[in-house]
């Protein structure tokens, strides 16, 4: 679902699936990290297979959180339908591929 | 089929692309429209369950979801806002269906709000 480490910049990376059964709990184990940001954030998708509003929301969600610290937010790994899922949400106009 | 949960909603989707041998982008487009939808009236409307529909007629995938419940204003959750970091939860799940499907319809009959997506 998520792992998360936080060293030079904190990186979430999201495996299998991240949707409405499963994105609360993300949230919730992402959050502390949020509260305390003091890097930059990864999120890696390079192990995700798929994700819907509800994970999208997740990932919204950290965003706002760089946002508010001024700090920035990659995407990292995506491809397929995942990729497609990230463009026409319109997530690359905030979030920097790498 | 009648339905009341997303799981078992998402686990008839599963089958239905394996017995027809989608490939992983329609299945994908397909699972996402699907959650969308159950997820949207599960937590925005009083129905305790739903009818789920799905036909595949040559190239085409015709999803029908219906429920009991008061009309749905799609108008309400639609996003008004071209930032997406501006969009309510609701409001993102229903652009992605308008953005996926080749056609996306609403309608109200007889007291059951039926939505008919086409892949």
């Amino acid at each position: 679902m998520v792992e998360v480490t936080n060293d030079e910049q904190l990186v979430i990376k999201l495996v299998q699936r991240l949707d409405t059964t499963n994105a609360e709990n993300t949230a919730a184990i992402i959050e502390e990290y949020l509260d305390d940001l003091v890097s930059d954030i990864v999120i890696d998708v390079t192990q995700l297979e798929y994700i819907s509003s509800a994970g999208l929301q997740v990932v919204l969600k950290c965003a706002k959180a760089a946002k508010e610290k001024n700090k920035n937010i990659y995407l990292r790994g995506a491809s397929g339908t995942v990729k497609e899922i990230f463009q026409i949400s319109g997530f690359y106009t905030f979030i920097k591929e790498i | 089929m009648i339905f009341d949960s997303l799981e078992d909603g998402l686990l008839f989707v599963k089958q239905f692309c394996h017995e027809h041998s989608l490939d992983e982008s329609t299945a994908y487009k397909l699972n996402l429209i699907t959650e969308e939808l159950i997820t949207n009236l599960l937590k925005h409307s009083d129905a305790i369950s739903y009818e789920l529909i799905l036909i595949k007629k040559e190239y085409r995938i015709y999803l029908n979801i219906n429920y009991a419940s008061q009309f749905f204003d799609m108008n309400i959750q639609k996003p008004r806002s071209s930032n997406v970091q501006n969009i309510e939860y609701g409001g993102l799940g229903l652009f992605l269906i308008q953005e996926m499907a080749l056609e996306f319809h609403h309608k109200y009959q007889k007291g059951r709000n039926i939505f008919e997506v086409i892949l």
